[in-house]
This record gives C-alpha cells, structure tokens and sequence, in this order.
C-alpha cells in the first residue's frame, strides 16, 4: 500500500467537510475518521512494528496527534497520506523506544570483496522449490515481507523509514534517534542485505 | 572483474552506490562510477538487482497486510473514542513528556497517570526539604519551582542551584538513591504537580521489566544530560 494510493481526497469536498469538522473540534468528524482509517492504519502500525499491541497504541497515539495537529494540515496530500505518515512515524518511534537490543552479526548478507576489491559473487541457496515457479502476485509479497522481515530491527527500521515511507535522511536521524551518518551506513547495509535475500527469487524470476 | 588502470575497485564502487541512486554524485565522481558499472558485470548485476530489491520492497511491503485486515475492531476504536477526550487533558500531555516517562507506551502512561494524584501548589510552598525523607517523584504540570541549598550551619545564604518548569521532574534523584534530600524545592509561583509515591511507582513498574528498563534509562539520560550541563558550565568558568 503506498501512500500515494490515498485518494487526492483534500481536495474532495467530502474531506473539506471532514476537515473543518476536526478543525472544531467535533466529536462525529472525529469518529468517522476513526472508522474511516482505522483498519488501514492498524495494518499500517502493525506493519511497521509488528505486535498488536503495540500497533493499537501507535494508532491511538496518531489520530490523537492529529486532532491536535489539525491546523498545521494544509491539504496538500489527503488525510489519509497525511495520516498515513504520523501512524508510520509513531510506529518508528515506537520502535526506537524498545530500546537498543544486541545486533547479531548478519555479514553473511552484504556483499564481499577480495584482497584486491573485487567483488566476489556469492550464491545464497534458492529457499524452497516456490521461488522456482511462477508467482502470483500475493506469493511475491510474502517473499519481500518475509525478507525484509529477516533483517535485524534497527536496520529493518532505517529501510522502513527510508525506502518504503520516504523520509530522509535527517528526518529519519530524528525519528529512530541515529546521527545522519549512522543512518546512512545502515541503510546501505540494509538495501544489501535485502537484495541478497531477493536474489534468488528475482534471479530465477520468481517476483 | 580485471581492474584497469584508474578504475575504481568494485568495493570502491560500492560505497558509492546509495549516493549514485539519490543522484547525489558529483558529475566527476558519477563517471568514474558509471565507468566502473560498464566495465564490471558483477557490479553492473548488482547494481540491477539492489535498485529491484528497493522497488520491489516499496511495492510490497504493505500490501498482504491491508488484505489480512479489512475492518478495525470495535473496541480499539471506542478506546480511541475515549482517548479524545483524555487527550484534552493539558497535564496528561505535559505528564508524557516528563524525562522519567518519555516515550513510554500509551497503556503504560495511562496506567501510571492514573495512580497518581494532583496537587496545587502555592506560591513559596516547600516540596522537598534538604535532609528530610521524600517519598514521592513529581512532574511539574504548571508554574515554577526553585532548587535551593537553605542557610544554615554551612551556609551563610541561600544558594540557588536551578529551577524546574513543566515538564521537568522533581524527586528522581531520592527515587534511586533512596537517600535523604540533597536540596530544598519550593515553588515561586502557584503551580501544579504530578505526583505518585515510589511505592506505587515501585510496584508498577516491578511487574514489567521492559517499562521498568525504559524508565531507569530515562532517568539515566536525564542525570547524564545534567552532568553535561555541569560539565560544560565548569569548563567555561575554567575558560574565564
């Protein structure tokens, strides 16, 4: 689900409607907005930080800031893409304050190198015959989540943050509590570490 | 892949690969790394597949979640609901952001909120007296307060050694040491706490062991904050 599929809806007059009634602090325009979004904002949370718990309280955590917020939106994106960003942030947060857990080793995943730098190509074996035929669609998604899934969390976090919600570089630095650098080399790490989890599958055409 | 001369070695071209895609290169650097990328086979699949690998991540990440989940329970959005009205709580807000319980969890927070107690406090009111026991940690809702070493038998004055306005907390340092106060605090203005006695806290936070890490590092990182502070006032004070 990427942001961009939110209908253009600030422009919509039901969002207008929608809008000023958050703007006066009215309870039922704050209702249908939770009914409205709910669900895709819990996937969204849940996504992100992966625990039904937690992903409640993000979610609840951003339609709160968002009445408080609702003067600073200024309708450029819809509310959904607008909201869509706060949960996401809240998420990040989220995870950022689980706490820094130890980070086990995951070097077998990034790319290596000979004693002159010259890349050496290293074959992981094909995971199970699946990525072998054909994939339909819903198959292809199981194999990016479960990939991207497989990364270690603070890293997971950065790519999350970078490549799939677009924030940059020092928006995420903020977010997940890392200097820019850090930030930098862990999204390197990370984007390597996926494609070497994909490879197999985009080598053999199975996404 | 057979380097030639000049050409960057394929762990060069490496480093250099986020920067290429964001196309943040200068025009110099981004030839050396293109001739690199024409030259090579292996970076040049590499490359390929890392940029398939963002789009495909872009692409799918969300997808198979919005098909596992097509409504919202009815409870999470009456919880929401309620909070609505809890998030017009002015001191609920400032409670949150206190250092102890920054970032904690939203039920966390409620949790401890809600076993805690509000006090108004007058203007030149004594909260913590040096040398007397205090049992509670406070979070300063409203107003002002003044940290203050009192006259006495080894003091000819009073000596001020700093205020707390919301959302700082009071009380933090007797909440690990368990020692007598180190300082009187009074306020300068008609203000308002927070407040829940160690006891409480104790017992709430002694069942979970993850909000029991995330508040001893808050307070951690609230004492190391004020040894920087302390630090960097000494060092100018050596500089004069």
């Amino acid at each position: 689900m990427d942001r961009k599929s939110y209908p253009d809806g600030a422009s919509e007059p039901v969002e207008q409607i929608l809008v000023a009634g958050l703007r006066n602090g009215d309870a039922g325009s704050f209702e249908q907005l939770v009914r409205q979004y709910g669900a895709r904002m819990l996937n969204v949370a849940n996504r992100i930080v992966r625990n039904d718990a937690d992903a409640q309280d993000c979610v609840q955590e951003a339609f709160l800031k968002v009445l408080k917020n609702i003067d600073q939106f200024e309708g450029r994106a819809s509310v959904g893409s607008w909201l869509h960003r706060i949960v996401a942030n809240t998420a990040l947060m989220q995870l950022r304050s689980q706490g820094r857990k130890k980070e086990e080793s995951f070097d077998e995943l990034l790319p290596k190198f000979d004693s002159d730098g010259c890349r050496v190509t290293v074959y992981l074996s094909t995971p199970g015959p699946s990525v072998q035929e054909s994939f339909q669609s819903l198959e292809a998604q199981a194999i990016v989540r479960q990939a991207i899934d497989q990364l270690h969390e603070s890293y997971r976090a950065v790519l999350i943050a970078r490549d799939i919600e677009g924030f940059d570089t020092n928006e995420t630095a903020g977010i997940l509590g890392l200097a820019p650098g850090a930030v930098k080399t862990r999204l390197h790490r990370a984007r390597a570490a996926l494609k070497t989890l994909l490879e197999p599958a985009i080598r053999t055409g199975g996404i | 892949m057979r380097k030639m001369p000049l050409m960057i070695t394929c762990e060069q071209a490496d480093h250099f690969i986020d920067d290429y895609l964001a196309g943040d290169l200068s025009g110099s650097q981004c030839r050396i790394f293109q001739w690199h990328i024409n030259l090579c086979t292996e970076c040049s699949q590499y490359l390929e597949e890392y940029k398939q690998s963002i789009q495909l991540g872009k692409a799918h990440f969300y997808e198979q979640a919005e098909a596992d989940r097509s409504d919202m329970p009815e409870g999470i959005v009456q919880a929401i609901l309620a909070a609505r009205s809890e998030g017009a709580d002015p001191g609920f807000d400032v409670f949150r952001s206190s250092p102890p319980f920054r970032g904690l969890k939203l039920a966390n927070l409620r949790k401890i909120y809600s076993k805690g107690e509000m006090l108004e406090i007058d203007k030149g009111m004594l909260v913590i007296e040096e040398g007397k026991e205090n049992s509670n940690l406070y979070v300063v809702l409203s107003g002002e307060f003044k940290i203050s070493l009192p006259r006495g038998s080894e003091r000819d004055s009073e000596v001020e050694l700093a205020s707390r306005r919301p959302p700082d907390c009071l009380g933090e340092y007797t909440f690990i040491d368990h020692k007598l106060a180190s300082a009187n605090v009074r306020a300068t203005r008609v203000s308002t706490l927070f407040t829940i006695s160690f006891h409480v806290l104790d017992e709430l936070i002694e069942s979970d062991a993850e909000l029991s890490r995330a508040i001893y590092r808050n307070i951690l990182l609230l004492v190391i904050d004020r040894l920087r502070a302390n630090d960097a006032e000494i060092a100018l004070f050596k500089r004069c």
